[in-house]
């Protein structure tokens, strides 16, 4: 009974942490965001994408071809609470809290020899860790495929050690179904599909018929992915492994170019520095994330403290606990490092989400061991509320005050504000020049953009969905034109220029008589979005005081002056 | 030292003349000649711990400990985590507006700044890219960056963090713990930056590479 009240009181914290400040905490989506939440807005309308793609294996999105089930299942939740931050980011605070209750409900399968205490510690740790609370905040698919990967092994384990077929049956359809939910599922399921014969084969015997159909099942969930296996879609995220061509080893080669095999031992110092990059202490425990729009400012993916314990935990492992299921686990959370280690990006822990949940569970594993050297549960007691009460502070200090007011640049929210702005000023015209590409996505998202009007648009060829075609330079939204900013032509009309202090230098918009209407900042004041005013009158007359020889420009001002 | 010597000589020379190559102790030996007897002796010590126990050795260990750090210290204590710079001021004055009024002196003010300086100088010793790939991918702006060890003796290094932990627990937390702690204090700029570990890394690599011959030679018999 105590434990069913502690694990919902845990679940109780962990919702308030990933509810509170929900749809105030930054202006507007990400990108992203805005991507899927357009994607679910036009599907939950008429059945298709914003392309016009039917129900599409991969969603095109800004050719990325993110993987669908996210964005379908908040294809309810978009029309319940329209497209807004709460309607797209819902499913993900979902995913995040049931994710919370599996680890309890696993742990107490995997390792009953530790009572359901191991169970409601690993549920602790998860639900107050810095890097959990973040991605269930925010609508990522990675998240809710953390959530059905640990459903399949909850699955999995309770058909192994319970010997139900359902279960096992069950967990491989659901294993299949994570490559639906991130990308990089694709290897890791395929890697947890393989390991579980090699780690539980006298468990898996015993219910192998089961096991066989399940498989089956997997084979069949697959074969859309399969069906489109040799496109572009399909192969994008492989095109991220650039550090292996030999392109990039004649680039960034250096010393390498001398030594034989050199191109080999560029690659593997790569990749082993990457892997190793991942599993530094430095990397989970004290830095940000540098991907800052995956992160909080000066708070790593786990508090500084827990350190001691992860250690402790390690040492619990080697030292007593060296059984089947700790070093499958383990090994599931090694190997998930590994697709993000063959990419040149650096430190992207938002694609290692097994390899954190296994982190998180060594942790509670050292936490259970020092806890277990204390002799009186008020103590034990006490140094867990220290410890919480440490934590949510720390959080407190950098989410809910320092990336609040920070990040709001990186958050896309001086986009969301800017185009907040040209909404309400429906009536007049305005040129859109972000150097961030693709923010026209976040625009369709703010307009709430008829979906066949923009379909009709764009115009793209759906038979090549999947295939790489070029992406059109500039689109006309509403009452936007989205490209680059024409200083030849545009400020000889009456009209507004946006963009950020690269697109719309001060000196520039001096030179050309431009009027700043808004600037949406963050609190450091270190990125911008700004509106300007054109004043084709005055740069006209200045034009020809100080450029009477240029035909070109005084035939625009003389076309402007007829206008008028 | 004798047992390594004893099981066999070649083998003990080998890493020997392998540790002595390793281009950290090629830079400390062109820096500070004191520094590196000194961190040899410490090194000799705690590979000796491995294998015997006793008070004199712990207490032996233990000054020369002592002396290393202070000899460090002296030549490369951080004492910029102790003041602020303008930056860190603005930073400060700005995070503080984004609390009610008063609120904000209590997250952030000197105390919290110093605490994130020494933090940083802590974790970044735990670094492992910072020994055996001059900190790639993420290398550090500013800081004196060279691969210190090479990067196929990560393997050993593993082993031997394993085999010392497992054999000599307390001695392997306390001196892990202390070495970090201590570590803070040094600029991770610096020159010198986790100096402190490398005595600690080629114990626990000799111990791995011993470890690890010791077994190839068994299964070969």
């Amino acid at each position: 009974m105590i434990n069913k009240i502690l694990i919902i009181l845990i679940l109780i914290l962990a919702l308030i942490l990933r509810t509170i400040d929900f749809s105030s905490f930054s202006p507007g989506v990400y990108l992203d965001e805005a991507s899927m939440a357009y994607d679910a807005y036009s599907l939950g309308m008429r059945g298709e994408d914003q392309y016009g793609k039917s129900w599409p294996i991969y969603l095109r999105s800004f050719a990325m071809y993110q993987a669908p089930l996210y964005t379908y299942l908040s294809i309810l939740p978009v029309q319940w609470f329209d497209v807004s931050p709460v309607g797209i980011r819902i499913v993900s605070v979902i995913a995040g809290e049931l994710t919370i209750l599996l680890i309890y409900l696993l742990m107490s399968v995997v390792f009953p020899v530790f009572g359901k205490k191991f169970g409601l510690l690993c549920a602790l740790v998860l639900a107050i860790s810095p890097w959990h609370i973040l991605f269930s905040r925010n609508a990522l698919e990675a998240n809710l495929g953390l959530f059905i990967f640990v459903l399949s092994l909850y699955l999995l384990f309770l058909g192994i050690f319970k010997k139900n077929k359902l279960a096992i049956f069950s967990g491989l359809v659901t294993l299949a179904i994570t490559n639906h939910a991130y990308h990089s599922y694709r290897f890791t399921s395929i890697i947890t599909l393989i390991s579980l014969p090699i780690f539980f084969w006298q468990q898996i015997t015993s219910v192998k018929k089961a096991y066989v159909i399940g498989l089956t099942f997997f084979c069949l969930i697959m074969i859309p992915q399969l069906s489109i296996l040799n496109t572009t879609g399909s192969l994008r995220r492989l095109e991220l492994l650039d550090y292996t061509s030999e392109k990039y080893f004649q680039q960034n080669g250096g010393p390498f170019h001398d030594l034989p095999l050199g191109r080999y031992m560029f690659i593997a110092r790569a990749l082993s520095s990457k892997v190793f990059d991942y599993l530094s202490p430095r990397s989970i425990f004290f830095d940000s994330d540098p991907a800052v729009t995956k992160s909080i400012q000066e708070l790593s993916s786990f508090y500084s403290w827990m350190i001691i314990f992860y250690f402790w935990g390690i040492f619990a492992i080697i030292k007593k606990y060296h059984n089947r299921v700790f070093l499958f686990f383990v090994f599931i959370g090694l190997v998930s490092v590994i697709p993000a280690a063959i990419t040149t990006d650096n430190l992207y822990l938002l694609r290692t989400l097994n390899y954190l949940l296994v982190v998180s569970i060594i942790i509670a594993l050292g936490l259970m061991e020092a806890l277990n050297l204390i002799k009186h549960r008020i103590l034990k007691v006490l140094l867990l509320l220290v410890l919480l009460v440490v934590s949510l502070t720390n959080f407190n200090i950098n989410y809910f005050h320092i990336s609040k007011h920070e990040s709001k640049g990186y958050y896309s929210g001086l986009f969301n504000e800017a185009y907040e702005y040209t909404k309400s000023h429906k009536n007049d015209h305005f040129v859109v020049d972000f150097r961030l590409p693709h923010t026209f996505g976040v625009a369709l998202y703010v307009y709430k953009y008829d979906p066949n009007k923009w379909e009709k648009s764009i115009n793209l060829d759906l038979e090549n969905y999947y295939g790489d075609i070029p992406e059109p330079k500039s689109f006309v939204i509403d009452n936007l034109s989205i490209r680059e900013i024409e200083w030849s032509n545009d400020v000889y009309k009456d009209q507004y220029l946006v963009g950020d202090e690269e697109s719309l230098p001060e000196n520039k918009a001096l030179d050309n008589e431009l009027t700043l209407i808004q600037k949406f900042t963050t609190d450091l004041d270190f990125r911008q979005a700004l509106i300007y005013k054109t004043n084709p009158e005055q740069l006209c007359r200045k034009m020809s005081d100080e450029y009477k020889h240029v035909d070109n420009l005084n035939f625009l001002c003389k076309q402007y002056l007829d206008k008028k | 030292m004798i047992d390594l010597i004893k099981i066999n000589k070649m083998v003990f020379l080998s890493i020997v003349i392998l540790l002595l190559s390793t281009p950290w102790i090629l830079e400390l030996l062109k820096r500070s000649l004191l520094l590196s007897i000194l961190s040899l002796v410490l090194l000799i010590c705690l590979v000796i711990i491995f294998n015997k126990s006793s008070a004199k050795l712990y207490l032996t260990t233990g000054l020369v400990f002592l002396v290393f750090t202070i000899t460090v210290f002296v030549v490369s204590f951080d004492k910029t985590i102790f003041s602020l710079t303008d930056l860190q001021l603005m930073e400060i004055n700005a995070r503080r507006s984004y609390y009610p009024q008063g609120v904000g002196r209590i997250f952030h003010n000197k105390i919290s700044v110093i605490f994130y300086g020494y933090e940083k100088n802590v974790f970044f010793g735990l670094d492992p890219n910072l020994y055996f790939f001059a900190s790639h991918p993420r290398e550090r702006a500013g800081a004196d960056d060279f691969q210190r060890y090479y990067p196929w003796l990560l393997p050993f290094l593993v082993v031997g963090i394993f085999e010392f932990a497992k054999k000599k627990p307390t001695v392997f937390f306390s001196i892990v713990i202390v070495t970090s702690l201590m570590n803070g204090f040094i600029n991770y700029k610096s020159t010198f930056n986790s100096l402190l570990f490398f005595p600690l890394i080629s114990a626990f690599i000799i111990i791995g590479l011993n470890t690890s011959i010791s077994y190839v030679r068994k299964h070969l018999k």
